[in-house]
């Protein structure tokens, strides 16, 4: 892997072109998509928070392990990267 | 191995010792963190009475290393482990600056007490809308905000970092020296009590992004007289999600010392045990290590 080198990754299905070395919160950022979980109770839209891997914010389910926090994660040619409990505010979920 | 230590540090506001808290950065007292610590400090205070020398003040183990990196000296090292807090070598520094514009934590700052008289410059970034000068003066500020006195503006610099980013370096007496972390080109009133209850009055916004409590929830549970953290935990969920506590501690600790009459000391701190952060049942048992 040479750092910078596009990658594909697979949000919900989607194909999204990353930057090999960078975290999937970043590359899902540069693609638009803001959101990565729902919250529990609120159902609310989240996105990343602190970005450095602390709140939990931006926790998704990576090649099916759930709660992975997207930004300490750097993107694998081939990731899939999955809402947890799925997309509620349509397919672009931007 | 596992990577619990680098970045399960939870201080939690126990701000005892080389605090890595989750209190963003509280100033050390001047004097005393002259002993050492992280850095090292009391080198980079002796050398900068030859050259200016970068003093960092990185509290927090997280992924980040543009100090390093920026650094063509090679004087400040993070290391292989990205959250490993960084050590400069104040002998190998030329005061260039680049690590104080890059720093995305304003952790980093330049000291140069070559003028003697009991003065330092002290060089710290700013990035706010209006354009400091040279030859006028401006507030230092700690790392919590808080006014130190003023200054006069040696020099203004826009030296790497983002484009907005630019140095300032303040004459300040050497007493400040090393708690000045900031600069304010004029006053703010937000310590204003009744600003202060305006902005608060705003509308409720979330304490505990975990269990997503929202302020009115924490002040009506803390209404209900508990006399402890612990409680007042156990009472709201407050607290008590994935991130431990990490990001609303500090400010449940302030309201609920304000309902109870009670000091935030006395009122005790949260009992964070490990793992300090999810970890998968196998790597607890040796058989992954990837950092998931
Ligand atoms: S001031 Fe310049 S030489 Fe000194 S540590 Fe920072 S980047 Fe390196
Ligand atoms: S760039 Fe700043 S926040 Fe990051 S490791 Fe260096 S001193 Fe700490
Ligand atoms: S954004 Fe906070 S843990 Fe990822």
């Amino acid at each position: 892997m040479v750092a910078g080198e596009e990658v594909t990754i697979f949000v919900d299905g989607r194909r999204v072109t990353a930057r090999a070395g960078e975290p999937v919160a970043a590359a899902l950022y540069a693609a638009g998509i803001r959101t990565t979980r729902f919250s529990r109770r609120r159902g609310e839209a989240r996105g990343p928070f602190c970005m450095v891997g602390r709140c939990t914010e931006c926790v998704m389910t990576v090649d099916g392990v759930e709660n992975v926090r997207t930004c300490t994660t750097p993107v694998r040619d081939g990731m899939r990267v999955e809402t947890p409990g799925g997309r509620r505010h349509g397919p672009s979920g931007a | 191995m596992l990577r619990l230590r680098k970045t399960g540090t939870v201080d939690m506001g126990r701000s005892s010792g080389k605090g890595k808290g989750a209190d963003g950065g509280r100033p050390r007292e001047g004097g005393e963190s002259l002993a050492g610590g992280h850095g090292d400090w009391a080198r980079a205070w002796e050398v900068s009475r030859r050259k200016a020398v970068a003093v960092i003040d990185c509290r927090q183990e997280i992924p980040c290393n543009p100090c390093e990196t920026a650094c063509s000296k090679g004087a400040i090292r993070v290391g292989e482990d990205i959250c490993a807090l960084p050590v400069s070598d104040p002998e190998a520094c030329d005061g260039c600056g680049r690590c104080v514009a890059v720093c995305p934590g304003m952790a980093v700052f330049l000291l140069d007490r070559r003028a003697g008289g009991g003065m330092a410059a002290v060089t710290v970034p700013y990035e706010m809308g209006e354009e400091p000068r040279a030859g006028e003066e401006a507030r230092a500020v700690d790392g919590e905000g808080k006014e130190l006195g003023k200054g006069k503006i040696l020099k203004v610099t826009a030296a790497g970092g983002t484009a907005a980013t630019k140095l300032v370096t303040l004459e300040v007496p050497e007493e400040w020296a090393l708690k000045v972390r900031g600069v304010r080109l004029r006053e703010i009133f937000i310590e204003e009590a009744e600003e202060v209850e305006g902005y608060r009055g705003a509308g409720d916004c979330i304490v505990c992004r975990c269990e997503e409590i929202v302020r009115s929830e924490v002040e009506e549970t803390a209404g209900h007289g508990f006399r402890s953290l612990a409680a007042l935990r156990r009472a709201s969920r407050v607290g008590l999600g994935y991130c431990q506590g990490r990001f609303c501690l500090e400010p449940l600790r302030r309201e609920l010392a304000e309902k109870s009459g009670r000091t935030v000391e006395e009122l005790g701190f949260g009992s964070p045990r490990p793992p300090l952060r999810p970890v998968r049942l196998s790597r607890l048992g040796g058989g992954d290590v990837r950092d998931t």
